[in-house]
C-alpha cells in the first residue's frame, strides 16, 4: 500500500533545515522557502555542452560551413564511386534574379587523383506551369575508372582501369505543365578522351582488351547529343519516400562529330514505386531500370557511353562498374521497416544484367545480389545510407549520402554517363 | 509523504489551509534570457535521467499542491474549468479573443523563417500588434493551424498559461516586407528580406481559392522573454521557483492532458518563461506554447502512428524491430485513420492513456503517481461532450467531417482516461460539509463509470500537532461525528473512507469553525 499525504508543506522540503520554528501559516512557510532561495540566486545557464549546441544553432555554424563565405564553401564527395575521398572549393549563389536562379562552380580532387570541374546555372521548377532551365558544363579526369571487359560474362579477375577524361556542355529547358509532371528538351556537346589507367594495383585496360573487344578504347571522339525526357514524380516525400512513384523516360541521340563511328540513340526508362503498409511503417520499394541503345548501321556504342552495372545504386553485391554493355536491365526490391524514428532498416535484392542485343531483354542469365542496409533520416529525409550487398563475387559495403534510387533527370545536374 | 512534512512543523494543517493561491510572488529582478538546445534536450532526456527520480518502491509525492491535493494558482497554473465550470462561450474564448490580427490593412512581415519544415513569418498588423504566423502543410490544409488553436484553448481551460492563437486568413496583397526586415536564410546568411522570400514561403503552403492563405497567428507573449523552462530542477534565478519541476503536480498531470490531446511534442522547447508585472511586482509566468503538433497533426505532416506510442528512440522497441526484421508489429502500426486531411492522423480506438508516450521521456511525467493522474483525469472528465465540441469548433474547419472526427476522438479518449485512472484509487472529490454531513462526489459514479456503491467510514479525532488519530467509536457514517458538535473551534476530525478495498482509501480532514466545519485536507492511498 502506498501512503501519500498531499500537502503544500512539501514544497519546502529542500529548505526544511533553514526554516524558522516561528512559521505559523502555509503562506509563511512558502515565504520562508522563497527567502532561502532568494539568498542563493544565480544566473540560470545551460551546461557548457548545451550552450555550445545553442551557439552552433543560433550562429548557424553548420549552415555557414555548408554555405561558406561570400558564396565560397567546401564541397565534399560527388565524384564517381571508387574515386576516394574528394574535396574542393565550390562557389554557390542562390540569390540571382531575385533568388529565382542558381549559379554554382566547383573544383574537386580526390585522394586517388580524380578531378572534376563544373559550372552550373539553373532556374529550377518551382510550381505548376513554371519553366525551368539548366546549363551545365564540366570537365572530369577520372584516371582509375574500373573496367572488367565487355558483356555480361566479363571476369572479375580481369579488373583493369582506364582514364576517362571528358568535357561536356549540357543544356536543358523544360516545363511543368501540371503538378508532378516535367517535360524537357536537352542538348549537349561532349569531348571524350580515354587513356591508360594510373592504378598501381590493376592493369591498364588497353593492355588486356583490344579495340575490337572494347569499342572506343583507343579513339578520341566528340559527340553532339540532343533529346528529351519526361518525368512524373508523385512520391510523398522525395527525401525519404514511403509512398507514390517516380517514373521517367529519357531519349537521346548521340552523334559522333569526330570519327563518325559512334552514332546511336539511347533510351533510358526507370520506374520506381513505393508500396507502403502498416501506416507507412513498412515500405516495399521497387525499382526497374533499363537502358537500351540503338546504334546506326556500322556504328558502335563506345564503351564509355555504355550503361554500366554494379555498385551502390544497382547491383550492390558487385564492384562499381562491374559490367558494361550496350543494354541494361536491372530491378531492385527493398523491404524497409522502421526501427525507430531516425532509422529504417532494409532487406534488399537486386537482379540485373547487361547484354549486347536488345533481343536479350529478359531475365535469363541475370546476376543477383542480396543484402541489408540502414537508412538514417532526420525528419523523414534520408541523410545517410549504409548497405552491405552479397553476391557470388563476395560482398560490398557502401556508405552513401543519398537514397538508393535516383531522383531522376529533373532533380539532378544532367549527364548520362554513369561515372 | 509525512516524513517530508514532519521536520518543518509540528502540525499537519495551518490556519490558512487549504491555500487556493500561492502568496504574491517575490519580485524577480535578475532573471536573464537564455536558450536551450533541442538536440541536447532530446539526448539528455533519452540517454540520461535528469532530475530527481523516484524508485518504484519509494515514490515521491507531488509537490506544489495544497492540502486538498489541488494546485494553487501561481505563475505556473490557474484553476479554471474544474474549479468553476466555464461556459461554452468562455471555453471557446480561451486565453482571449480581443487581439486578433486586424482584418484590414497591411500585414508587415518583420521576420521570416525560411529554413526548416514549418515555414512562417513574424508579422505586425495595422494596430502594431505582433504575431508569429505559421502555416499548414500542403498535404493537410487546416490541420496544424486548427490543432494549434484548439489545443491552446483546451490547455487554457485546463489551467495553463498559453498564448492567444487565432486563425488568420489573408490575401497575399496584404503582406508587405517591413523596411528594416532581415532574415537568416538556409545558408546562414543574414540579409535584407525581399518580397521573393515571402513568395517562396507562400509557394510551400496551401491556399484557399476564396479566402486566401490560412495560418495560425500567435500573439506575441508579453513581458520580457526568458526562454523555455525545464521539466526538472528549478530556475536558479527565480526566488519563487522553489519546487523541483519534476515534482510539480501541474507538470506531472500534464502527462494526462498531453495524452488526451495527442501532444507528443511536449518538451522544454515548447514552453516559454516571461517576466510579467502584476500589482507592480515583476515575476515569471510559465507558458506552454506551440501546439501545432497536437491532435492528428505533426505540424508539417500528419502524425505518424508511432507518435504517442513510442519514444523517438528507446532501446527495447528498437531492438525488437532490429532483430525481428520488422516482423514484430506493434499494435499501433495497424491504427486506422479516416481520410480527412484536416484531421490528420488522430484516433481513439488504439489510444491507451497508460501507455501513451511523448516524443522522449519527460522527468515530471516519469514521476507521476496515481494521485497526479487522478488530479488530471478528473479535469479531463469535466469536459462535457458539448464543451469539447465548442472548443473543437474554434479550429474553424472547413470540412465538417474533420470537426466531427476530432471531437469524437477527444470524447472517446476522455472516456478512456476516466476508465484508466479513476479505478486506480477511490475517485472521491469535491468534499464539503452540508447539513452536518460530509458530502462528496464519487467521480466514477458521476461519470457513469461505476454503479452506485456504499462506503465504509470511520471517524477519528485528529490531533493536528501530533498528527495522530483517535477512533471515535460508532461514528461510521458520513454524518459528522457527535463530538464535532461540541468541539472547540480549530479542532480537527478525520474520516477514513473506502468502498470495499481498504487499500484505496481517502482520508478527509475536517476543521471545526465557529459556524460550521470545513474540509481542510485529503489524503489518498492506493
Amino acid at each position: 500500500m502506498l501512503r501519500a499525504t498531499i500537502s503544500l508543506v512539501v514544497i519546502v522540503f529542500y529548505y526544511a533545515t533553514y526554516l524558522s520554528a516561528q512559521v505559523d501559516s502555509r503562506a509563511a512557510e512558502i515565504e520562508a522557502a522563497r527567502d532561502r532561495k532568494a539568498q542563493t540566486l544565480e544566473p540560470d545557464t545551460p551546461t557548457p555542452t548545451e550552450q555550445t549546441l545553442v551557439d552552433i544553432r543560433d550562429k548557424k555554424v553548420i549552415e555557414r560551413i555548408t554555405a561558406g563565405i561570400a558564396g565560397f564553401r567546401v564541397k565534399l564527395g560527388g565524384l564517381a564511386t571508387g574515386s576516394g575521398f574528394a574535396v574542393g572549393p565550390e562557389y554557390l549563389r542562390r540569390d540571382l534574379w531575385n533568388r529565382r536562379a542558381l549559379f554554382r562552380g566547383a573544383a574537386q580532387a580526390s585522394l586517388l587523383g580524380y578531378q572534376k570541374y563544373d559550372l552550373q546555372f539553373s532556374v529550377p521548377p518551382v510550381s505548376s506551369g513554371a519553366y525551368f532551365l539548366e546549363l551545365l558544363a564540366f570537365h572530369r579526369d577520372y584516371p582509375q575508372t574500373g573496367y572488367y571487359g565487355p558483356g555480361p560474362h566479363s571476369l572479375k579477375t580481369n579488373r583493369s582501369n582506364f582514364r576517362l577524361e571528358d568535357t561536356q556542355w549540357n543544356g536543358t529547358f523544360g516545363v511543368r505543365p501540371v503538378p508532378h509532371l516535367n517535360l524537357a528538351a536537352t542538348a549537349g556537346y561532349m569531348l571524350v578522351n580515354v587513356g591508360p589507367g594510373t592504378s598501381d594495383e590493376y592493369v591498364s585496360s588497353e593492355q588486356i582488351f583490344t579495340p575490337g573487344q572494347t569499342v572506343g578504347i583507343n579513339d578520341q571522339a566528340d559527340f553532339f547529343r540532343n533529346g528529351f525526357y519526361v518525368q512524373y514524380d508523385y512520391r510523398d516525400n522525395p527525401g525519404g519516400p514511403r509512398s507514390g512513384g517516380n517514373y521517367f523516360v529519357e531519349y537521346n541521340n548521340y552523334s559522333d562529330r569526330t570519327l563518325g563511328l559512334h552514332d546511336f540513340q539511347r533510351l533510358d526508362i526507370e520506374l520506381q514505386q513505393y508500396v507502403p503498409f502498416f501506416n507507412k511503417r513498412r515500405v516495399i520499394a521497387l525499382r526497374g531500370r533499363s537502358t537500351l541503345t540503338f546504334a546506326h548501321d556500322n556504328q558502335r556504342v563506345p564503351f564509355y557511353l555504355q550503361p554500366t552495372l554494379g555498385g551502390s545504386d544497382d547491383l550492390r553485391g558487385f564492384r562499381p562498374f562491374r559490367f558494361y554493355d550496350d543494354n541494361l536491365i536491372v530491378v531492385n526490391g527493398e523491404y524497409r521497416w522502421e526501427t525507430f524514428s531516425g532509422l529504417d532498416m532494409a532487406l534488399f535484392a537486386d537482379a540485373g544484367k547487361v547484354f549486347p542485343r536488345r533481343s536479350q531483354w529478359n531475365f535469363k542469365d541475370i546476376e543477383g545480389s542480396v543484402g541489408f542496409g540502414l537508412r538514417f533520416n532526420v525528419r523523414n529525409n534520408v541523410f545517410l545510407r549504409a548497405d552491405v550487398g552479397f553476391s557470388h563475387e563476395g560482398f560490398q559495403v557502401w556508405i552513401k549520402f543519398n537514397n538508393i534510387f535516383s531522383e531522376g533527370p529533373v532533380n539532378a545536374p544532367h549527364t548520362q554517363l554513369g561515372f | 509523504m509525512l516524513l517530508a512534512a514532519s521536520p518543518l512543523s509540528a502540525r499537519k494543517f495551518y490556519r490558512d489551509d487549504p491555500l487556493k493561491a500561492e502568496p504574491p510572488p517575490r519580485s524577480v529582478q535578475s532573471a536573464l534570457s537564455r536558450k536551450l538546445s533541442e538536440y541536447y534536450d532530446f539526448f539528455h532526456h533519452t540517454l540520461f535521467h535528469p532530475g530527481e527520480r523516484a524508485a518504484a518502491s519509494s515514490p515521491i509525492p507531488a509537490q506544489g499542491v495544497n492540502t486538498l491535493g489541488e494546485v494553487p494558482d501561481s505563475g505556473w497554473y490557474t484553476n479554471r474549468h474544474y474549479r468553476d465550470r466555464m461556459t461554452l462561450e468562455e471555453l471557446a474564448r480561451g486565453p482571449g479573443r480581443e487581439n486578433p490580427p486586424a482584418s484590414d490593412g497591411l500585414l508587415k512581415v518583420i521576420a521570416a523563417k525560411t529554413e526548416g519544415v514549418t515555414p512562417g513569418f513574424t508579422i505586425e498588423d495595422a494596430r502594431g500588434r505582433r504575431y508569429i504566423v505559421k502555416f499548414d502543410p500542403r498535404t493537410n490544409p487546416e490541420m496544424a493551424s486548427a490543432a494549434d488553436v484548439v489545443s491552446s484553448n483546451f490547455f487554457y481551460a485546463l489551467g495553463y498559461h498559453v498564448p492567444e492563437n487565432y486563425i488568420l486568413y489573408f490575401q497575399p496583397e496584404r503582406l508587405t516586407v517591413a523596411p528594416n526586415a532581415t532574415l537568416t536564410d538556409a545558408d546562414g546568411n543574414h540579409r535584407k528580406m525581399t518580397s521573393q522570400d515571402i513568395a517562396e514561403i507562400l509557394l510551400r503552403v496551401p491556399r484557399d481559392p476564396e479566402r486566401g492563405y490560412r495560418a495560425v497567428a500567435s500573439l506575441f507573449i508579453s513581458g520580457k522573454i526568458l526562454g523555455p523552462f525545464r521539466y526538472y530542477g528549478t530556475r536558479s534565478d527565480d526566488p519563487n521557483d522553489v519546487v523541483p519541476h519534476e515534482h510539480r503536480r501541474d507538470l506531472r498531470g500534464l502527462f494526462v492532458f498531453a495524452a488526451w490531446l495527442g501532444h507528443n511534442d511536449v518538451k522544454s522547447l515548447n514552453s516559454l518563461d516571461s517576466i510579467v508585472e502584476g500589482n507592480g511586482i515583476p515575476s515569471i509566468r510559465h507558458y506552454l506554447i506551440d501546439f501545432g503538433a497536437t491532435l492528428g497533426s505533426d505540424s508539417f505532416i500528419a502524425k505518424s502512428p508511432r507518435a504517442g506510442n513510442e519514444y523517438l528512440f528507446a532501446w527495447k522497441p528498437a531492438a525488437a524491430q532490429l532483430f525481428s526484421l520488422g516482423f514484430y508489429l506493434p499494435r499501433w502500426a495497424g491504427a486506422a485513420y479516416p481520410r480527412i486531411p484536416a484531421a490528420g492522423n488522430f484516433e481513439w480506438e488504439l489510444f491507451d492513456p497508460e501507455q501513451w508516450k511523448p516524443n522522449y521521456p519527460i522527468p515530471s511525467f516519469q514521476n507521476r503517481l496515481p494521485d497526479d493522474e487522478f488530479w488530471a483525469a478528473k479535469q479531463v472528465m469535466a469536459f462535457t461532450d458539448d464543451a469539447i465540441r465548442a472548443i473543437v469548433r474554434t479550429g474553424q474547419f472547413s470540412d465538417p467531417e474533420a470537426e466531427l472526427w476530432i471531437a469524437e476522438c477527444l470524447i472517446r479518449r476522455r472516456d478512456k482516461i476516466g476508465r484508466a485512472y479513476f479505478p486506480k484509487l477511490l475517485p472521491l472529490d469535491r468534499f464539503r460539509v452540508e447539513n452536518g454531513r460530509l458530502a462528496l462526489d464519487d467521480l466514477a459514479i458521476v461519470h457513469q463509470l461505476a454503479p452506485a456503491r456504499d462506503y465504509t467510514v470511520q471517524w477519528f479525532r485528529f490531533d493536528n500537532d501530533a498528527e495522530s488519530k483517535t477512533p471515535l467509536r460508532g461514528e461510521t457514517s458520513l454524518a459528522l461525528p457527535q463530538a464535532a458538535e461540541s468541539a472547540a473551534t480549530g479542532e480537527y476530525f478525520a474520516a477514513e473512507i473506502h468502498a470495499g478495498d481498504p487499500a484505496k482509501q481517502v482520508t478527509v480532514y475536517v476543521r471545526k469553525q465557529p459556524t460550521q466545519a470545513e474540509v481542510v485536507g485529503i489524503d489518498r492511498t492506493w
